[in-house]
């Protein structure tokens, strides 16, 4: 608990985040205050509602963080929980799935992240990609229902994929030796999950203030080019400017920031793609104003498994 | 007479076990719960359901606000949860069952009967009027009981619920239950109309049970 709080860059980044929440939930009070008299206004409560969930989030993030990395990792591990429930609520599959459904939930999961805790990087690597992999298709085999095969098995798989390997990256990153600094992982997560989520804030925000150009109208019709450009740039901005979080010079962890942004917007686009083809607007209601899990982690899904190798491949020894 | 044995003999942790599953169940499936009458109501009703899994009744019984749970039974197959101690106990302590038979019907043991005995005393039951479990989310053809229940007592609502998922969850013959997200939805009470025979009301309520599907 100590090491955080005597740690001046992550102290600096918690407070100014407590700052910023703050202000944004005043104003956000006052603005919900005034319009009171005018009648309901369904923006304006769904942004309190947004920042009430981020309170919860960014609460529970920066708790785990204080408390050690066992708890990081528990944290994610939840994450990836809830993520793949709602992925099933919405993925078709058959009874004879269920076996390998249940081998997912219950054994993968906790296998993944016990190897990410113990930091058994060889087999964290290709424990999905390999064994889950060839086990998964043989159980859904095994089940005996040919209808749809090929599909379902795909649609398990990339499941497992996003929900579990994708999002155990993240507390993966906190098994990086960076140059054997105390703590330095720790900070790195933190960039990661705080860029990540300030160019999902800053594209809603700029694309709300200037966004014209739609993005991609079949798929995310709330997306423009404005917003991604503008959000990208905000990313990599205070990305270099949490540089001290990092083994990055300014320069690095602008361009480093840029493409966690920008993989972070093509996780967001390919969720939202998945959801389009289900007819459903959110994955879930269990985050008030966000709406699932997976459409608050969508961008980390993809950013984090990325972002990971890239630190591994040039700074860690 | 049994009914009424049952219910003095549960005892409070019993009954607090009953509202820790009933929380537990509400937390692992995510449950959503969407409603189109109030379902604090303490008049007794008969909630009618479709029927795909073994946890169909954990579903809708927790959905319910905790009042209303506590004054509310299942109607449960007494050839299948009488069969065994464990089933037995599950069905008849924890969630304080009314057992009805499904075959073998004879004068004493009416299963209709043993559901407005509840009702009289003042508890809600939950039913599955499709006769057994389902392979899949559509609503199979319902069996005369609702109707016979709804002729011999139209006071009482009759409330249409669709559980969306529970196939999904534990499907029949699968032991071991996957998280998925589950939701419950109550429909409309109906009554029997007055010119309505027993195959155009098992139609109507087996249609608003579908209703409740989309809705």
């Amino acid at each position: 608990m100590s090491s955080v709080f005597a740690d001046p860059d992550l102290a600096g980044l918690f407070g100014v985040l407590l700052v910023v929440l703050s202000l944004s939930t005043l104003v956000g009070r006052i603005l919900l205050y005034k319009k009171k008299s005018q009648g309901r206004s369904e923006v304006l409560e769904n942004l309190n509602q947004r920042l009430n969930t981020w309170w919860l989030l960014i609460g529970l993030f920066s708790l785990s963080v204080m408390i050690g990395k066992h708890c990081s990792v528990l944290l994610f591990a939840a994450i990836s929980f809830l993520a793949l429930r709602e992925f099933l609520t919405i993925c078709p599959t058959r009874k004879a799935d269920h076996l390998a459904l249940l081998t997912g939930v219950l054994i993968v999961l906790p296998c993944q992240y016990y190897l990410v805790a113990t930091g058994w990087y060889g087999l964290f690597a290709i424990f999905i990609p390999v064994y889950a992999s060839v086990v998964i298709p043989l159980m859904c085999a095994v089940g005996g229902d040919n209808r749809d095969f090929l599909s379902r098995i795909a649609r398990i798989q990339w499941c497992f994929l996003l929900c579990i390997y994708f999002v155990s990256h993240a507390p993966a990153i906190l098994m990086l030796d960076l140059g054997g600094v105390q703590g330095a992982s720790v900070k790195l997560l933190c960039f990661l999950a705080v860029v990540v989520q300030i160019s999902d804030v800053a594209q809603y925000v700029v694309g709300k203030a200037i966004g014209r150009t739609p993005l991609s109208k079949s798929v995310s019709p709330n997306k423009t080019l404005e917003g991604f450009v503008g959000g990208i740039i905000v990313a990599g901005g205070c990305g270099a400017l949490m540089h001290g979080l990092t083994p990055f010079v300014p320069v690095e962890a602008f361009c480093v920031a840029l493409l966690i942004s920008v993989l972070g917007t093509g996780g967001d686009l390919v969720l939202s793609a998945v959801k389009r083809d289900s007819g459903i607007k959110d994955y879930s209601r269990i985050l008030p104003g966000h709406g699932g899990i997976l459409d608050r982690v969508d961008s980390i899904c993809f950013a984090a498994p990325v972002f990971f190798h890239l630190t591994r491949y040039l700074f860690a020894s | 007479m049994y009914s009424q044995n049952k219910t003095i003999s549960r005892i409070s942790s019993e009954h607090s076990l009953a509202n820790m599953i009933a929380l537990v169940v509400r937390k692992a499936f995510g449950l959503t719960v969407s409603s189109k009458l109030s379902l604090s109501s303490g008049a007794p009703r008969v909630y009618f359901s479709n029927h795909t899994s073994h946890i169909d009744f954990l579903l809708v019984w927790s959905a319910l606000p905790k009042e209303t749970r506590e004054s509310t039974v299942a109607a449960a197959a007494a050839d299948y949860w009488c069969k065994n101690k464990v089933r037995h106990w599950v069905a008849s302590r924890i969630f304080d069952s009314v057992f009805i038979e499904r075959t073998n019907i004879g004068r004493c043991n009416n299963p209709v009967a043993a559901i407005i005995n509840e009702l009289d005393s003042g508890r809600s039951v939950i039913i599955f009027p499709e006769g057994g479990r389902t392979e899949g989310p559509d609503v199979a053809e319902l069996k005369s009981g609702l109707y016979h229940i709804a002729r011999k007592r139209p006071e009482y609502e009759l409330v249409p619920v669709y559980v969306h998922n529970a196939n999904r969850v534990l499907p029949k013959g699968v032991s071991l239950p996957l998280p998925v997200m589950c939701s419950v939805t109550f429909g409309e009470p109906i009554h029997l109309l007055e010119d309505e025979d027993k195959r155009q009301f098992g139609r109507r309520a087996r249609v608003e049970i579908e209703k409740c599907r989309v809705a």
